[in-house]
């Protein structure tokens, strides 16, 4: 025996969602706290009132959750819709509906449970808004940064290295860089340095002519003639040996190389792209990398921050990845349920966006009969991960801030000219007040 | 068709979803009451005049006060504001037998004593009226019996 009898309400009552019951006359019969707390209303106020009478939304009238149960027999999950509170704003929220039936099968009452969406919704559709450049996802200050740089750098043939941790996206960077500048409509070679024993990356570099070892059957060209008017990324640039860097230096102050097995001097015009995941700084002291090269290719440098350092992009990233694998194995899944997304947003991503993106494959391809991927089909690493570093209202709190600091520089940029800053926005001067409003921005304009 | 989806139209004020679902409650069970009370009121909205006359009787025939005793706040009852309506047609020269029974019927969801009034107006236009005598001779005893 139980040291104590469990009830219903008790049960009910410790629930995070909305509960509320109705009669088969819509008379509401009880309300969980949690419904208490979303929309003010008293449960002692509430219970045996016409539950159209405490919400008075239209939504009583043309989609009522419970007769859209009982019309078509099956339970509603995940419905949108609003709900009126007791200082008459209406709270978006999603809810689940059934219908209570007795043993003789008639209906004898509904069940309503809901959670609010407000926050989550907004940041979901602020942050899905423009958030991608050249298929480079994020929104966040330091890669808004990054892509404006890409911008101004355009017109430059300039060396560019770009520095940041694996799976980061370096690539799409290198890849975003390449398609803005004037070279986009040339040659894009990549190569990756760590992949080739040192005798082969001088090959796959500068080319060989026959007889330059022993399985050089024929000449090659390098991947730097290749590339010649166009651009080469080479990608983890500090993997290769000294003896090539000094090479690779040649290359990019003189624009000259000789295949490996020959003397001939050849010239090429080629735009380089470096890339980097370890600490430059130590391989530079360690004499690991060469200064000089260094500097040479350092002409302007881009650090991609670490996932964890942008946690604003985690969201529009989670989406953009659900509607590629939504293509790819031809389901739909749209979205993450709350615990879910809490345990992704405080995930370390110590494998950064890669990391991320197996994830979200890997629950995606355990989901099946649903549109939602709750926690229980995240891999074990993320599921057990019990580092609580922010809780989701925190993160939401983080969201709030970084959304007023990007309000407040545009403002800035037109010097507070509420109609120039809306129409950057494309939004209206009305919801820029708001908006202004709700992030407590005090008006700058004299 | 449940009685609850006819509770919703009602509730929500679709009337003809309401008469609907409630002919197939009542089909199925012709003692359910509280639906019946719910269709009579639908059945005037939708035009169906004859037929909410004739369940009326039955109805209060049978139990007078399921109806008599309606508290239009806490039972959401429509009428109030469907007699308005009603009675600004009868402002405009509509004092027809069916307007006047209507009313009549309407009434008794909120004040036995002009429900009454309606009937006898009802009655004064067709005197032999089985259905009119029937409704008066029983509210006429009730209101005898509250007295």
């Amino acid at each position: 025996m139980a040291d104590y009898e469990i009830k219903n309400e008790d049960i009910l009552d410790s629930l995070g969602e909305g509960v509320f019951t109705v009669d088969k006359s819509f008379r509401i019969n009880f309300f969980n706290k949690a419904a208490e707390r979303i929309t003010g209303h008293k449960r002692n106020e509430v219970v045996g009132e016409y539950c159209k009478n405490v919400f008075k939304s239209k939504l009583c009238y043309a989609d009522c959750p419970i007769a859209l149960v009982l019309n078509s027999h099956k339970n509603i999950y995940d419905f949108e819709s609003k709900i009126k509170c007791c200082n008459d704003n209406y709270v978006p929220i999603k809810l689940n509906a059934a219908v209570l039936y007795n043993d003789d099968d008639k209906p004898t009452g509904g069940v309503i449970s809901f959670r609010e969406i407000s926050d989550f919704e907004k940041i979901k559709q602020d942050l899905s808004q423009n958030s991608q450049f050249y298929g480079i996802i994020g929104k966040s200050k330091p890669m808004r940064e990054i892509f404006e740089l890409i911008e101004e750098i355009a017109e430059s043939d300039a060396p560019v290295f770009i520095h940041g941790e694996s799976g980061t996206g370096k690539e799409m960077i290198a890849n975003a860089i390449q398609k803005t500048s004037s070279r986009k409509d040339k040659v894009f070679i990549k190569i990756n340095c760590s992949v080739f024993p040192p005798h082969l990356l001088a090959s796959e570099l500068f080319g060989h002519v026959k007889g330059a070892y022993t399985d050089a059957v024929k000449d090659r060209p390098g991947r730097f003639e290749i590339a010649d008017g166009g651009t080469i990324f080479l990608d983890e640039v500090a993997e290769m040996p000294l003896q090539m860097q000094l090479q690779l230096l040649r290359v990019l102050q003189e624009g000259t190389f000789e295949r490996v097995g020959e003397s001939i001097t050849r010239r090429v015009d080629v735009r380089v792209i470096a890339a980097t995941n370890i600490n430059i700084e130590d391989a530079l002291k360690s004499g690991k990398f060469r200064e000089d090269l260094y500097y040479r290719l350092n002409v302007i440098p881009i650090e991609v921050p670490p996932l964890n350092k942008r946690m604003e992009d985690i969201v529009p990233l989670v989406k953009f990845f659900l509607n590629k694998f939504s293509l790819l194995y031809k389901k739909e899944i749209n979205d993450f349920d709350d615990e879910a997304l809490e345990l992704i947003l405080n995930f370390d991503w110590r494998g950064n966006v890669r990391e991320l993106e197996n994830v979200i494959e890997y629950s995606f391809v355990r989901t099946n009969n649903s549109k939602i991927i709750s926690a229980s089909k995240l891999p074990p690493i993320v599921k057990n991960n019990n580092s609580k570093k922010k809780t989701f209202s925190k993160y939401l709190s983080d969201i709030d801030s970084f959304e007023k600091n990007q309000l407040i520089e545009i403002l800035e940029k037109h010097r507070w000219n509420k109609t120039k800053t809306a129409n950057e926005l494309k939004i209206g001067r009305t919801t820029l007040w708001r908006k202004m409003k709700e992030l407590n921005i005090l008006d700058q304009e004299n | 068709m449940h009685e609850m989806l006819g509770n919703q139209y009602f509730m929500t004020r679709n009337y003809l979803g309401a008469a609907e679902v409630f002919a197939n409650v009542l089909k199925e069970d012709p003692n359910n009451l509280n639906a019946k009370k719910k269709m009579i009121v639908s059945l005037t909205q939708i035009g169906k005049y004859e037929k909410a006359a004739q369940l009326f009787t039955e109805l209060i025939s049978d139990n007078p006060d399921l109806i008599i005793n309606t508290d239009p706040v806490k039972d959401d009852c429509p009428c109030y504001e469907l007699v308005d309506r009603l009675e600004e047609m009868t402002k405009l020269n509509d004092e027809s037998f069916t307007t006047l029974q209507t009313l009549g019927i309407l009434w008794l969801y909120c004040d036995i004593n002009k429900s009454i009034n309606y009937f006898r107006k009802a009655k004064g236009l067709k005197p032999s009226d089985k259905n009119i005598n029937t409704v008066l001779n029983i509210l006429e005893k009730k209101l005898q019996e509250i007295h």
